[in-house]
C-alpha cells in the first residue's frame, strides 16, 4: 500500500473516532516526589506571597462544601466554570445546582452574534471555577489548559477565580512542569501559567489587585493520587 | 519609526525635573527587586547562561528556526505573514481588519507596535484601537510616549492621570491608585467584550510548536487574546525560542529581571486558533513576523543586541537612563538596549548619537538576563560612526591631539602642567565648572578635582627616597 493511501484511512479514522477526554493532551512522566507534603505546604505557601489564598482539604468529599462557603463568602449566586470531568471533586456542580447557584455557559459558538451575546451575559458573573494541570510549589503557580469543556473566560473574566488542583500534580517549578509535559505547548490552543491575582504597579508603582483579570483567587487542594 | 536622535537637547533638558526624578526613583526600586528576587534564586546565574546560550543558538540559527516555526503555526491553523518593513506590516495589519470588516480594536502591550507607529496607520483607516494594558490605556488618553520599556507612565504622578481620567473619560477627580485602576477596569471591559480584534505583541515564539507566548500582570494580554474572533500576533522576527523547555529558561529570568517577579501573574501560551471543540478563544489567530532592519542587525557586528528579551532591567540600572529619563531617547527603545538598537535599526546618521549616551560603565551587562555585552557593542556602534565620517569633528581632533601628546613623554608633562593649572581654580573635592569649550560638560554634571600634584612628580619624590 502506498503511504498515501494507507495515511488517508488513518485521517479518515482519526476525525471518526469517538475518545472522550483525549483533549487537551498535557499528561507525561510522573515528576519524582511531586505532591509531597513539602511541596504542597511549599505551594500553598507561596500562593499566599503572591496575594492568592489557598485551601486544603483532608477528603474530596469536603470540596462541594468549601466551595458553597466561598461562593458565599463572595456573595455569589452565579458562576461559569469548567465541566464537572475537568474538575476534580466529584459531584461539586451538581451539589452547586442544587443548592440553586446558577451556571452560566461560556461557549461563543455560533458566529459574532453568539460571541457578543456570551460576553454580555459574562460580564455580570462574579465567580469563575476550574480545575488546574499542575502546579508549581516554587512560584505558587497554577498551570490551565483550555480545552472541550474548559473555557478560558473561567479563569479570566469574573471578580474571584477558584481553582481546584490535585496535590499529585504539584511539581517544584515550570522547569519541572515543562520537562514533564514536553507536548503541552502543542496539544492545547491555550496554556496559561497563572501565579496569583491580576495585578498593577502601574500608577506611582502602588500594588493594585484585579485590574483586568481576577482580583481574588482561591485555589483548593484536593488529595487525589497519581492514577486517579 | 521617522526623525532623529536629539539626546543632547532632550537630557540636558529633562535632568532635574519631576518627570526625570520620578522615573529614577521607580528604576531604583526595579534595581532594588531584581536584586530580591536574584538573591532568592540560587540558580540565577546557571539559568542566565542558559538563556544567553538559547537566544544566542536562536539568532545563529533564526532562518531555520523561522521556517520550523511558521510550518507550525500553519500546522495548527495560524495564518503568519512576513513584512519587510514598516509599511508593509501596517499594510497587512489594515487589510486582515478590512477583510473582516473590524472597527474596533483591543490592543495589549506591544514594543513592536509602537516602532513601526501601527496605532496610527490604523485609526488613518478610521478605526478605534484601544491601548488596555493600565499604563498604556494612560499614554494612549494623554497623548504621550512610554517613558520605560516596562513600566510605561513611570514618569507620571497619580495627580496627574486623576486629572487625565476626570477630562478624558468623564469621572470625578481622584488620586487613588486603586480607585484609578477600578476606573480603568470598568471602561476597558467594554472594549474587551466587543471588540472585533485583539492585537498583540510576543515576548517568545516557540519553533517547535509554533507557539505565541505573551507574559503580562494585568490580565489585558489574556483577554486581548481570548475575547475579540480575530487575534493578530506582532513579533519581531527575532523573538524565537527553539523549544518549550527552552522557553521555560526563557521564563525563569525574564520577570525576576524585570520586575523581580519570580514569574509575571499571567504566562499564556497561544498555539493556534481555538479548536474545534474549544468552547472560547479566538477563530482565527494571524502573525505577522517583521524584519524592519533586523536582518540588517543580525548581518552586522552588533547582532547580539538582537537576544534583548525585552526585560528592562539595564534601564532599570544605567546611570544615564536614570538621569535623564526615557523620553530623551525620543523612540521607542531607551536605555543601554536603545542606545545600541535604535542605530543600529534605524541607521547610524540619524541616530548614532545615541551611541554616546553611555558612561561604558559596564553595569548593564552585570544585569543582562541573556548577558548581552552591551558595553562593546556601544563602542562598535561608535566605531561604525566614526568610520562613516559622522563622528563628531571636534571630539576627534581632541582625541587625536590627546593621543599624540601622550606616547611623547616632553608633550605630555607640558599637558599635566596645563591640567594642574585647572586643578588650582578652585580648591574644592570637586569641580563644578570646566572652562571654555569643556563647560558643557559641567553643566549637569560634577567633576573630581585634579590632584594637586601629578603622578610624575610623585613618582620622582619615591625615586629620591
Amino acid at each position: 500500500m502506498e503511504r498515501e493511501a494507507f495515511m488517508a484511512r488513518v485521517r479518515v479514522a482519526v476525525q471518526e473516532a469517538e475518545l472522550p477526554g483525549a483533549s487537551p493532551y498535557v499528561a507525561g512522566p510522573l515528576v519524582s516526589g511531586a505532591g509531597s507534603k513539602a511541596l504542597v505546604e511549599e505551594f500553598a505557601a507561596n500562593v499566599r506571597v503572591v496575594d492568592g489564598e489557598c485551601h486544603l482539604v483532608a477528603t474530596n468529599a469536603e470540596v462541594p462544601g468549601l466551595i458553597i462557603e466561598l461562593m458565599a463568602r463572595h456573595e455569589a449566586t452565579d458562576f461559569v466554570s469548567w465541566d464537572q470531568a475537568a474538575i476534580f471533586g466529584e459531584g461539586l456542580l451538581a451539589t452547586l445546582d442544587a443548592a440553586g447557584y446558577l451556571r452560566v455557559g461560556a461557549d461563543v459558538t455560533g458566529g459574532q452574534a453568539a460571541r457578543s451575546s456570551r460576553h454580555a451575559e459574562l460580564a455580570a458573573v462574579p465567580v469563575g471555577i476550574t480545575g488546574a494541570d499542575g502546579g508549581l510549589a516554587e512560584t505558587g503557580s497554577l498551570v490551565l489548559a483550555a480545552g472541550p469543556g474548559r473555557p478560558r473566560m473561567a479563569s479570566l473574566v469574573t471578580p474571584v477565580h477558584i481553582a481546584l488542583l490535585r496535590a499529585c500534580d504539584i511539581v517544584p517549578s515550570l522547569s519541572h512542569w515543562v520537562a514533564a509535559h514536553p507536548a503541552a505547548a502543542r496539544t492545547t490552543a491555550n496554556l496559561v501559567v497563572v501565579t496569583g491575582p491580576s495585578r498593577t504597579a502601574d500608577i506611582e508603582q502602588q500594588l493594585n489587585l484585579g485590574v483586568h483579570g481576577p482580583g481574588r483567587l482561591e485555589v483548593v487542594v484536593v488529595p487525589g493520587a497519581p492514577g486517579e | 519609526m521617522t526623525g532623529r536622535a536629539h539626546f543632547r537637547q532632550l537630557s540636558a533638558a529633562a535632568v532635574g525635573t519631576a518627570p526625570a526624578q520620578a522615573v529614577a526613583a521607580g528604576a531604583r526600586r526595579l534595581v532594588e527587586n531584581r536584586l530580591k528576587a536574584s538573591a532568592e534564586f540560587p540558580v540565577m546565574e546557571l539559568m542566565r547562561d542558559r538563556a544567553r546560550a538559547i537566544r544566542l543558538h536562536t539568532l545563529a540559527h533564526l532562518d531555520s528556526l523561522l521556517e520550523q516555526f511558521a510550518d507550525a503555526a500553519e500546522a495548527v491553523g495560524c495564518v503568519v505573514h512576513f513584512a519587510e518593513d514598516a509599511a508593509d506590516a501596517n499594510r497587512i495589519i489594515c487589510d486582515i481588519a478590512d477583510e473582516h470588516g473590524s472597527q474596533s480594536i483591543a490592543k495589549s502591550k506591544s514594543m513592536v507596535t509602537e516602532e513601526i507607529g501601527l496605532n496610527a496607520a490604523l485609526e488613518a483607516g478610521g478605526r478605534t484601537v484601544v491601548e488596555t494594558d493600565l499604563g498604556e490605556f494612560i499614554i494612549q488618553l494623554a497623548d504621550d510616549r512610554p517613558s520605560h520599556m516596562i513600566a510605561p507612565v513611570l514618569h507620571r504622578t497619580r495627580f496627574e492621570v486623576g486629572a487625565l481620567f476626570r477630562d478624558e473619560l468623564g469621572v470625578a477627580f481622584t488620586d487613588d491608585p486603586v480607585e484609578l485602576a477600578a476606573i480603568a477596569r470598568r471602561y476597558l471591559r467594554d472594549i474587551f467584550l466587543t471588540a472585533d480584534m485583539g492585537i498583540s505583541g510576543v515576548n517568545f515564539g516557540v519553533a517547535e510548536s509554533g507557539s505565541l507566548c505573551l507574559v503580562t500582570n494585568e490580565g489585558n494580554g489574556r483577554l486581548t487574546t481570548t475575547a475579540p474572533p480575530i487575534h493578530v500576533a506582532v513579533m519581531g522576527m527575532e523573538r524565537l525560542v527553539p523549544t518549550f523547555g527552552d522557553l521555560a529558561v526563557m521564563l525563569e529570568v525574564l520577570a525576576r529581571s524585570a520586575t523581580g517577579q519570580r514569574l509575571s501573574v499571567y504566562t499564556n501560551i497561544v498555539t493556534g486558533p481555538r479548536r474545534p471543540s474549544d468552547p472560547d478563544g479566538p477563530d482565527e489567530v494571524h502573525i505577522v513576523i517583521i524584519d524592519n532592519g533586523r536582518s540588517r542587525v543580525l548581518g552586522a557586528d552588533t547582532a547580539e543586541i538582537l537576544a534583548c528579551i525585552r526585560c528592562g532591567a539595564c534601564l532599570n540600572i544605567c546611570p544615564v537612563y536614570r538621569r535623564a529619563g526615557g523620553h530623551a531617547y525620543g523612540t521607542t527603545y531607551s536605555g543601554p538596549v536603545g542606545a545600541v538598537l535604535n542605530p543600529a535599526l534605524m541607521g547610524q546618521s540619524d541616530w548614532g548619537e545615541l551611541a554616546h549616551a553611555s558612561t561604558l560603565c559596564g553595569a548593564c551587562r552585570e544585569v543582562c538576563p541573556v548577558c548581552i555585552d552591551i558595553p562593546t557593542l556601544l563602542i562598535r556602534s561608535r566605531s561604525a560612526e566614526v568610520a562613516s565620517g559622522l563622528a563628531d569633528r571636534t571630539l576627534e581632533a581632541t582625541i587625536r591631539a590627546y593621543a599624540a601628546a601622550a606616547v611623547r613623554p616632553a608633550a605630555f608633562r607640558a599637558l599635566l602642567k596645563a591640567g594642574g593649572l585647572l586643578g588650582t581654580l578652585g580648591r574644592a573635592e570637586s569641580m563644578t565648572r570646566l572652562p571654555f569649550m569643556a563647560g558643557g560638560w559641567t553643566e549637569k554634571r560634577e567633576l573630581r578635582a585634579p590632584a594637586r600634584r601629578t603622578f610624575h612628580d610623585r613618582w620622582k619624590d619615591r625615586d629620591g627616597t
